[in-house]
């Protein structure tokens, strides 16, 4: 039993057991003398997370990475730090150490670490900073943007870096799987990280009948952006299915579906069982007006504020009618009208559903060009490096919405993050392919020692 | 073709895959099970893709708005990746499992045909959303094979056990059995069980990659960005994370192989916290994933 503990610890804490006697004198060997390992691995994470802590608690503030074009800068000159240190300095100890195991199991443990940190504390939301708390000036409550963080991350992409370089120089197509993993997660993670501070992301409306502008106002910040463009909302369209019918029982305010399962979508003449009753519609306008105060009677029309109405039969299980009238889902302007079946159940008509909203959108761009597009979800739009979306409206006024939410954003470093997923993935799919790296290393020695064992 | 017909291929495509799956403990010559178990699931793909294409051109648009359209797909890529799965590395128990996962969401769309006309909630309206959550499921499973080679090789590490781990070896020893019985390895020493764990961490880890980048590539779609530690996000990270490290750790000390197994079983640890714990953590308050309460 004592063994079990004792190697379980051992793992927890990958600190090495040693077990034969070349090996515990390694054990004896002093702190960063003779090759570094995991323990140095420790000691250094160690370090890191002390140093960001206190660096955190000077400061005080969330870190930022610089803007372009300074994070360009900066990114292309530590990729070729790496390159050149590696090609030039390899046999020296830190650099040797740093593209080993040993350096990549302890960084990706560190950066494990503040992942898990930032998985278990609640973190305030971003841009929220806190006055004199502990907590948040040494990083641990924004720890997207702490030091601490920061730190770990520079250690394991600073490892990461050097491994791609030593798996990728001398070049060997055998580890061409491998290079294309670890070459897509640097890039990933470096230019995340670097572009994260030129990307841009804002939501605004634009109203019926406003003025060209191109300051706008955050929807849900109320700050302010410059768009290097003016825009005008020509028109807003929406258009809509046609409204579902629902019985509800009252007790409980349950909506029943019809006999078929199916929903029953309004339509001219159609007809449908629930329960015990069969109702059917007998005239049927999507855009109608009340035309007398008791909801008797409506009229079709396209009149602003007007709405969907139905005019139905209910009828028994013996076939006779013993309900009908006119039913309306309302709206913002009128109140809606159900259908009474009995005590318990009345039969209710839903608000009807979008089926595409679509903006009709004008752009004037610098030097006096104009351009009209128009903006459907899932369908957007860039203009001058900015990607516009359509996302929403008033949806309380439905067809009638008075403006249009546009979502614009801006990330120019995303064709970078993207080559770096589409290595990754390619890295996966290898390594899918190959499995197990090492035993198909082993067998291949196998191979080769019979081969020479034959061969003599 | 409409759900109508759904019932009609369902039960023909879940009778191929349900013999496919009971074949595969039968005692017959390997490569002709391995014939006839492609054949059965090839044949239930086909039914299941000749369904989809039909609807499609039914609907006039692909079928992934409704839950039951989302299940559909389910199925289909369970078969298929199962089916390349299991030609790549010949592990029945893979085949089994993905046949079974099909079936059961085969069986969620017979019971349920009200959900049809349900609509998603308009985040998971993405076309990455599926292969996301198959992989997701895929990778889950591997890495749960991959934790009980682990706890094998372990209870074979110590074999002066006292009463409680005997008592873990007789809970766990009909699992084995039936691994061994479909993955047609004899496992006899620790590097021998490693060899077969490495190998499956190594398809769980692809697949976890890929969910991994999928649901960035998604949350972009969704949400704008494709990374924003979220919690659960973050502990999707960190299960990565830990596999990683006995991936690199297994190709250096070959040797320790207690320390590798212990290492592996208890990454697992992680890949469940990631899974059922990311709900219960303090920082979930605020996470977009969390699906569950809306549901
Ligand atoms: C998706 C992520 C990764 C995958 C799939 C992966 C996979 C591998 C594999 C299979 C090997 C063995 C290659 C061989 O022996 O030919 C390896 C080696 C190595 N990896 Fe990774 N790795 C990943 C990320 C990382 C990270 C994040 C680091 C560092 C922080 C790292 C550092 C190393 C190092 C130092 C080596 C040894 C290179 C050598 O000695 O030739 N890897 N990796």
């Amino acid at each position: 039993m004592f063994s079990i503990i004792k190697d379980f610890l051992v793992c927890f804490f990958i600190f090495a057991k040693k077990r034969n006697v070349v090996e515990k004198e390694k054990l004896k060997r002093k702190l960063f003398h003779g090759t570094w390992q995991y323990k140095e691995g420790f000691v250094i994470s160690g370090l890191l997370i002390l140093l960001g802590i206190i660096v955190g608690f000077i400061t005080k503030n969330p870190i930022n990475f610089p803007e372009f074009p300074l994070n360009l800068s900066i990114s292309i000159s530590y990729s070729l730090l790496i390159i050149v240190l590696y090609k030039f300095e390899r046999e020296q100890k830190i650099i040797k150490w740093l593209s080993s195991i040993p350096a990549a199991v302890t960084s990706t443990v560190l950066f494990a670490v503040t992942s898990a940190l930032l998985g278990i504390i609640p973190q305030t939301d971003p841009g929220v900073i806190l006055k004199n708390n502990f907590w948040f000036d040494i990083g641990f409550k924004h720890l997207s943007t702490s030091w601490l963080l920061g730190l770990s991350y520079l250690f394991f992409l600073t490892s990461l870096g050097f491994a791609t370089v030593k798996i990728a120089y001398p070049f060997k197509f055998k580890r061409l799987g491998t290079l294309l993993s670890h070459l897509g997660l640097y890039i990933i993670i470096l230019a995340g990280v670097a572009g994260s501070s030129d990307a841009k992301r804002t939501y605004f409306v634009l109203n019926n009948d406003a003025a060209p502008t191109n300051i706008v106002k955050d929807f849900f910040s109320d700050k302010q952006y410059k768009l290097p463009f003016k825009l005008q909302l020509v028109k807003f369209d929406i258009s809509e299915y046609n409204p579902k019918i629902v019985l509800v029982e009252k007790k409980t305010n349950n909506l029943l579906m019809p006999e078929s399962n199916q929903h029953f979508i309004i339509h001219k003449n159609d007809e449908e069982k629930f329960l015990d009753w069969k109702i059917k519609i007998k005239t049927f306008y999507k855009y109608a007006y009340p035309s007398d105060s008791l909801y008797q009677e409506f009229t079709s029309t396209n009149a602003f504020a007007s709405l969907p109405a139905a005019e139905v039969e209910v009828y028994d299980k013996n076939d006779s009618i013993i309900k009908s009238g006119w039913m309306t889902c309302g709206n913002f302007a009128w109140s809606r009208k159900n259908i009474d079946v009995n005590n318990n159940y009345y039969f209710a008509m839903l608000q009807p559903e979008a089926k595409e909203f679509s903006s009709h959108v004008k752009a004037f761009l610098p030097g006096e060009n104009t351009e009209e597009f128009s903006l459907k979800v899932n369908s957007p739009k860039v203009v001058e490096g900015w990607k516009l979306y359509q996302t929403s409206y008033n949806e309380q006024m439905g067809k009638w919405s008075n403006y249009s939410l546009i979502e614009a954003g801006k990330d120019p470093w995303l064709p970078v993050v993207y080559s770096g997923i589409f290595l990754l993935i390619a890295g996966a799919f290898y390594i899918f392919w190959i499995g197990s790296f090492s035993s198909k290393k082993e067998e291949e020695e196998e191979k080769n020692n019979n081969l020479n064992e034959k061969n003599q | 073709m409409n759900w109508t017909n759904f019932p009609l291929a369902a039960y023909s495509a879940s009778a191929l895959l349900i013999l496919a799956f009971g074949l595969l403990f039968f005692p017959i010559k390997r490569k002709l099970k391995v014939t006839l178990a492609n054949l059965l699931t090839i044949t239930a793909l086909i039914i299941f893709i000749i369904f989809i294409t039909g609807l499609w051109i039914h609907l006039e648009r692909p079928p992934l708005r409704t839950k039951g359209e989302t299940r559909l797909w389910y199925s289909v890529f369970l078969i298929l990746l199962g089916i390349i799965t299991f030609n790549r590395w010949k592990y029945f128990w893979f085949l089994a499992f993905t046949n079974l996962m099909a079936l059961v969401f085969i069986f969620v769309n017979l019971a349920h045909p009200e959900t049809y006309n349900k609509t998603l909630m308009p985040a998971l309206q993405s076309y990455w959303f599926v292969p996301h959550v198959i992989v997701y499921i895929l990778s889950y499973a591997v890495l749960g094979v991959s934790w009980l080679v682990s706890i094998k090789g372990l209870i074979k590490s110590y074999p002066n056990l006292n009463v409680f781990g005997k008592i873990i070896s007789i809970i766990f020893y009909p699992i084995f059995f039936i691994i061994d019985i479909l993955s047609d390895e004899k496992n006899e020493d620790n590097h021998k069980i490693l060899k077969m764990a490495d190998d499956i961490v190594y398809i769980g880890f692809a697949f976890l990659t890929l969910g991994i980048t999928f649901g960035a590539l998604w949350a972009k779609e969704a949400w704008g960005n494709y990374w924003t530690w979220d919690p659960k996000e973050t502990w999707a990270l960190l299960t990565l994370l830990v596999y990683l490290i006995y991936i690199h750790i297994r190709t250096h000390h070959k040797n320790r192989t207690k320390l590798h197994l212990w290492i592996l079983s208890i990454s697992f640890v992680f890949l469940l916290s990631a899974w059922f714990g990311v709900n219960y953590m303090p920082s979930a308050k605020n996470s977009v994933h969390t699906y569950s309460q809306q549901e």
